[in-house]
């Protein structure tokens, strides 16, 4: 375990609260900020589904990068620079695997927060826990995406998914018409990736990104 | 220590557990000591309810009464797809069980006064509330008079059914009992009203079930205005789906330059219509939405200027009543549009002003968002968002603006992809917005 990794571990469980400092003076409150989430994301960020993903429990790394990568869509420039501001809290290479701008209603959605609301929303939905909805899933599609999971994803995507402690989006249990809509993307080059997860991803054909769909559908734990 | 991982690092620690169960830690941690404060809620559609449960939430020590007739509550939002036959009508309705579990005291009645100067609230059924904070949520009634021959009474033949409920039933019932050939005409009304893009997606789930049921019937919009929410979206939307522009489209819109400014008279014998221009317009399905206002009991309790509600727009507090807040869409709240977006929004500023008022606190700044989808036909999905901050305007009055450079419409020409994926996000959107109104 590097430096790095118990940097992120520490601030994973909240033990580093100066990160992003105080709430700046006439700024909304973090509840205030992440109450206009819940509409379209669930309250609490734990989504019913069956389109719009559940963002609770995402790191704050993930979350903030998530959101600055909406809203700074391909200004790189922009991007370094927060992550230049802010090393403690942010790595750019998470910046490799997320979906940027465009016309997306995240994208314009985006663009309406100030960077340091986007880190004091980044801290309700860290803290919150990710539920999981029961969903229909092919039991044979299930066992084929277990043991694909196992081979190509679970490396990165620890404990089946189930968690975004290293950085990565919440798998296990996420609604399945969204998983599908973005390994679609993946597939289809239209959203980026890291090296390695393009390497795994050119191995798979359709029908086994749909088993891995319903693999981490059928989670329910 | 070398092969341990973060999740087990965390896990060892177990504080990443505990930390997750608190759910919502800010609000959790909001301090619990305003026991014995009165808050009432007039009317519990989507603002009304979000914002007794958000006050409920924020402080469990306030006490919560939601005053509402209806014993359940049909969202105007997907009603649409109620009409075009493509979702149950009891998918778009709620009850208050929820909100009694959570503590909320809710009471079946219709509020009769209000009187803000000894802050008591009074209902037909002879009931009477005293409270600290009173939350006013009528949504909108109608200005009948506008149109000769249109009330109340004809709306069993002529239904506006922009409240949802027994009105979208009927309409409904009308659209399948019509001939393959009929015209159904949808009247929308001037500016501002509830759910600008409404009219324009009834036409179009309409036309979607008439292109699969009744292929050689059409719907004529007789518009009030010459402009509409999306415009373009939807046209384009028409266009590809519908035969718009073409001898055989199953949607024609008059603009209001054509109307005049919309309908004089109706005639429900004749299932007519008349615009301001003169010309008439036989009907085999009428949808009369006529102009807008505020809620009845808004005007009773003196809260009103001109049709609507003028605010504090950063704690929704009339600006004609002290003590009484107005959300959702009977309130001025410039430059969000009516939708029901907005009112949850709202009553989320709303409920956290209220919160700190009571504990002699000052307000916390407001952060208001709206996104509203509109389903054009199958798999095509289009929508607009924005996020807003309490600003001023150029004479240093108050408004909710939209904040530069977000928000918007789906891009013109967006692929098929993204169109299927925007009606995946619109029933999401309903999913969890009424999960978070009615729990």
């Amino acid at each position: 375990m590097g430096t790095k990794s118990i940097r992120k571990a520490l601030l994973a469980v909240g033990l580093t609260c100066f990160a992003t400092g105080a709430l700046a003076e006439g700024m909304a409150s973090p509840d205030m900020l992440s109450g206009t989430c819940a509409g379209c994301h669930g309250s609490s960020g734990n989504s019913h589904g069956p389109a719009i993903p559940g963002i609770a429990g995402m790191t704050k790394n993930y979350f903030i990068a998530a959101m600055l990568a909406y809203k700074y869509g391909d200004d790189e420039a922009a991007i370094e620079k927060v992550v230049a501001d802010n090393p403690s809290v942010l790595d750019a290479d998470v910046f490799e695997a997320l979906p940027r701008g465009g016309g997306t209603i995240m994208a314009r959605i985006a663009r309406g927060f100030e960077d340091a609301e986007i880190f004091a929303m980044a801290d309700v939905f860290a803290q919150a826990q990710f539920v999981r909805h029961p969903q229909a899933a092919d039991a044979k599609l299930v066992d084929r995406g277990a043991g694909l999971h196992e081979k190509n994803c679970e490396k990165c995507h620890e404990d089946g998914g189930r968690t975004s402690i290293d950085d990565v989006g919440i798998l296990a249990g996420q609604w399945m018409p969204y998983l599908s809509d973005t390994l679609s993307d993946f597939k289809d080059g239209v959203r980026k990736m890291p090296k390695k997860m393009a390497a795994k991803m050119k191995d798979l054909d359709q029908a086994e990104l749909e088993a891995l769909v319903h693999y981490y559908g059928s989670q329910k734990q | 220590m070398a092969n341990i991982t973060r999740r087990n690092f965390i896990k060892t620690t177990g504080v990443a557990g505990a930390a997750g169960l608190m759910g919502f830690p800010y609000i959790a941690s909001a301090a619990k000591h305003m026991g014995g404060k009165k808050v009432v809620v007039v009317g519990g559609g989507i603002g009304g309810a979000t914002c007794a449960r958000y006050i409920k939430m924020a402080d469990a020590g306030i006490n919560v009464t939601l005053i509402e007739p209806k014993a359940d509550y049909h969202t105007c939002f997907m009603s649409n797809e109620v009409l075009g036959g493509d979702r149950p009508i009891d998918s778009i309705r709620f009850g208050y069980d929820r909100l009694a579990s959570e503590g909320i005291s809710v009471v079946k009645d219709t509020v009769s006064a209000i009187d803000t100067n000894a802050r008591k609230v009074t209902t037909a059924g002879g009931q009477t509330f005293a409270y600290d904070r009173c939350v006013v949520a009528p949504g909108i009634d109608f200005k009948w008079e506008t149109v000769e021959g249109y009330d109340a009474s004809v709306v069993a033949k002529v239904p506006h059914a922009w409240q949802a409920g027994p009105q979208t039933a009927t309409l409904r019932q009308q659209l399948e009992a019509m001939k393959n050939g009929g015209t159904v005409v949808i009247c929308s009304p001037p500016d501002p009203f509830r759910c600008p893009p409404g009219p324009y997606e009834r036409a179009s789930l309409i036309a979607k079930y008439l292109q699969e049921q009744k292929p050689k019937s059409k719907v004529l919009i007789l518009d009030a205005k010459s402009a509409f929410s999306k415009q373009k979206l939807f046209i384009q939307g028409w266009e590809r789906l519908y035969g718009h522009g073409t001898d055989n489209s199953l949607i024609e819109w008059v603009s209001g330059e054509q109307t005049v400014g919309g309908i004089a008279s109706v005639d429900a014998a004749a299932m007519t219509v008349t615009t301001k221009f003169g010309d008439t317009h036989k009907a085999d399905v009428l949808n009369l939405i006529p102009a807008q206002k505020a809620g009845k009991i808004a005007f009773a309790a003196g809260l009103t200027k001109g049709d609507w509600c003028p605010v504090d727009k950063g704690t929704f507090e009339s600006t004609l009543a002290p003590g009484v807040h107005v959300i959702g869409d009977a309130s001025i709240a410039a430059t969000m549009p009516k939708s029901g977006y907005s009112a949850n929004s709202q009553a989320k500023v709303c409920a956290a002003a209220i919160v700190a008022m009571l504990g002699g606190k000052e307000p916390g700044t407001p952060s208001y968002i709206n996104t509203c989808y509109s389903i054009v036909g199958k798999d095509y999905g289009i929508s607009v968002a924005a996020v807003y901050r309490l600003g001023q305007d150029d004479k240093g009055a108050q408004v909710i603006a939209g904040v530069k450079g977000s928000g918007g419409l789906t891009p013109m020409d967006a692929s098929e992809d993204h169109l299927r994926r925007e009606v995946g996000y619109a029933h999401s959107w309903f999913n969890n917005i009424t999960k978070d109104v009615f729990g």
